[in-house]
């Protein structure tokens, strides 16, 4: 009897287990049948995972070799604020060590989120300060930052990057394609205590290409310096220089004041970063009877008068008068433009005739862009010859009515000072990659005869030597240029004003071993106004440290 | 009988090995990782000099020190050069080796420069 009541028991433990394991076993059979190729990517999610490696982004040298721009490895602190629950204490700690409020990090781990930034970008100092802490829910990831070692110099060239490296500005986002690295993947596994290892799947992140400017660091710093020092001292709103090798049109130097530091980008105003030496149209006054010197000799006109009369000093024109700084009465070819006299190049232009004038403005490259290799270039204001007022052909030849970019003054003076060839001023000379070298080739093309140029340079030699730019001399030195002083238009009062000026000396100097091109601009100085005065001794000023530093590199490459 | 054991004896050897195989790739990865971390921390560390190195030393502050100290640039009369005296070049065995390039397919391709 009893055994019989053992064995009916043991039965139906046999039948509940029989089915429990039939019912797993089915279970087994169909998650294997139907759902395994989801259940094997599940699970090999939960071991593996795929890390994106930044690419570096490419150095940036001066001509020298010095570093412009790098990148360097940072941290980025992140907290995961369900883990963290004295989030006051942790505030107060995370910012004594990493210097930003503890509000507004308490802020932030107040979040209903997993993940948040604390701050990013941080030096390893802070982030060995962070690990001292040993905290809880806190941690790091590395990341790429640019850095500019020497600060605010070159801003304008350099331009900057945003948070994520990518060029905004300058150079940076000119050429962001190269410099850009490529990123790589790493497949990492996950351990049973959640430790992730590196496996050997790894696609390599590709280094951004390296870029060699033109710029010499040293020469930029006595640019940057002189001009800050004249836009001081002439209490004036802003100034621009443009250094230029004339011969391949390689820029040695190019600074805008005020200016910024490209390390705190995101901190600085919209109006600082603007390059005014390439992104600014100003009225370029006597500076720009240049194109009326060339077009003259070009066509022999200064072969075929021997006076101009000056009025006196007052000439009237259709719709406006004229009038010199000084009353001349009769002057010479190279008189007119020795004493810069607005009536005397007034009456050689029309000479010339309106097509002629027009001619020689595109020759010199006037009203389109220069090709320099930075974003925002501008061509200028030049109105075609079949809009041109009456009065447009008195006032055009003087710098009037026409609008122009300081580097297309410096490029114009180029034209004059290499024989007459069309150069494009540029910034980078090699762009270097893990895989190619490209040393890039620039046009050169010829737009004036070498003897009009020769002859328009011994014009402005003189303008130097007796003339208006007399403050740019320097001794034993063949220095020659133009200065300009143009009023300035008031946009909202519609007309020009007597107390806002621009002063501007475009010159060169030669030596038998090297050339060089500075173009100098000052908008609203207040002490004085003439180009004369505010310009040309700070072209002077840059000229002199440049000849000096050129002749001694020479000197020791010689040695 | 034989046969049993030959099979069992065969398939021991084999999951032995797959298994060694499976720690030894393991062990592998602990030791590359740690050799990343490594990298990683004296890149961090190189880094962290550099930059310290060049907010120290930046065109800016060594051209005001150099004005501060009075320091000019010479002129060529003043300008003494000591030049190196050069020797002559070594000469140098230049042994030749190979390099192998492999390609997609286990095609192995010498190339003798």
């Amino acid at each position: 009897m009893i055994y019989t009541r053992i064995r009916g028991r043991t039965f139906y433990v046999f039948i509940f287990f029989f089915i429990f394991f039939f019912l797993i076993l089915l279970r087994i059979g169909y998650l294997q049948l139907f759902y395994s190729s989801f259940l094997k990517k599940l699970a090999k999610s939960q071991r593996y995972s795929l890390i994106r490696i930044e690419g570096e982004r490419g150095k940036i040298y001066d001509c020298q070799g010095r570093i412009l721009a790098t990148d360097i490895n940072t941290f980025s602190i992140y907290a995961d604020p369900k883990l963290i629950k004295d989030k006051k204490k942790y505030s107060l700690l995370l910012s004594s060590a990493l210097d930003i409020s503890a509000s507004l990090i308490e802020k932030r781990l107040n979040q209903n989120r997993r993940f948040v930034w604390i701050k990013r970008k941080v030096s390893l100092e802070e982030e060995e300060k962070i690990e001292r802490l040993k905290l809880k829910g806190i941690g790091w990831v590395r990341e790429k930052k640019r850095v500019y070692p020497q600060g605010s110099l070159a801003a304008h060239i350099l331009g900057g990057v945003n948070i994520d490296n990518h060029g905004i500005e300058g150079i940076e986002l000119f050429y962001d394609t190269y410099l850009r690295g490529k990123k790589g993947i790493m497949q990492v596994w996950r351990d049973s205590s959640s430790i992730l290892l590196s496996s050997p799947f790894v696609i390599y992140p590709q280094k951004g290409a390296d870029l060699v400017l033109t710029v010499d660091a040293q020469i930029q710093y006595w640019v940057e310096k002189y001009l800050e020092e004249t836009v001081n001292y002439f209490n004036a709103k802003r100034g621009a220089v443009v250094v230029i090798n004339p011969y391949n049109g390689e820029i040695l130097a190019l600074a805008n004041f005020p200016s910024f530091d490209p390390n705190f980008l995101s901190k600085t105003s919209q109006k600082s970063l603007r390059n005014y030496a390439i992104s600014s149209i100003f009225e370029p006054g006597s500076v720009f009877k240049i194109v009326t010197l060339v077009a003259c000799i070009a066509k022999k006109i200064d072969e075929k008068i021997n006076t101009i009369f000056c009025e006196g000093g007052s000439f009237k024109i259709p719709g406006t008068t004229l009038h010199d700084y000084r009353a001349y009465n009769n002057l010479t070819f190279e008189e007119v433009f020795k004493k810069s006299s607005n009536i005397g190049v007034a009456k050689l232009a029309n000479l010339l005739g309106e097509e002629v004038l027009w001619e020689y403005i595109q020759k010199l490259g006037f009203g389109k862009k220069t090709g320099i290799d930075l974003p925002g270039e501008e061509k200028g204001l030049v109105k075609p010859v079949t809009s041109w007022s009456r009065t447009s052909s008195f006032i055009v030849p003087i710098g009037q009515e026409i609008g122009v970019t300081l580097i297309q003054l410096a490029k114009a003076m180029s034209i004059i000072v290499n024989g007459g060839f069309d150069i494009q001023p540029h910034l980078v000379k090699k762009i270097i990659s893990t895989s190619f070298i490209w040393e890039k080739k620039y046009r050169k093309k010829m737009v004036l005869s070498p003897w009009v140029a020769e002859e328009a340079k011994r014009i402005l030699v003189q303008v130097v030597e007796e003339g208006t730019g007399r403050k740019a001399k320097i001794k034993n030195v063949k220095v020659g240029g133009k200065t300009g002083t143009a009023q300035r238009f008031n946009i909202q009062l519609g007309r020009y004003t007597p107390y806002s000026y621009q002063a501007s000396f475009v010159g060169f100097l030669e030596n038998k071993r090297f050339s060089l091109v500075i173009g100098v601009t000052i908008e609203e100085p207040k002490k004085s106004h003439l180009g004369g005065v505010v310009a040309a001794p700070l072209f002077k000023k840059i000229a002199e440290k440049i000849l000096a530093y050129k002749l001694l590199q020479l000197e020791l490459a010689k040695q | 009988m034989r046969n049993k054991i030959i099979l069992f004896i065969f398939l021991f050897i084999v999951t032995f090995f797959y298994l060694h195989l499976k720690v030894s790739l393991n062990v592998e990865r602990y030791k590359l990782t740690s050799s990343y971390r490594l990298y990683n921390k004296l890149i961090d560390k190189r880094d962290a000099l550099l930059y310290n190195l060049t907010q120290r030393t930046n065109l800016k502050i060594i051209n005001q020190w150099a004005e501060n100290n009075r320091f000019v640039m010479p002129s060529q009369k003043n300008l003494i050069v000591f030049n190196r005296e050069e020797k002559p070049e070594e000469i140098r065995s230049v042994k030749s080796y190979r390099t192998f390039h492999l390609f997609e397919g286990g095609e192995v391709f010498a190339q003798g420069r």
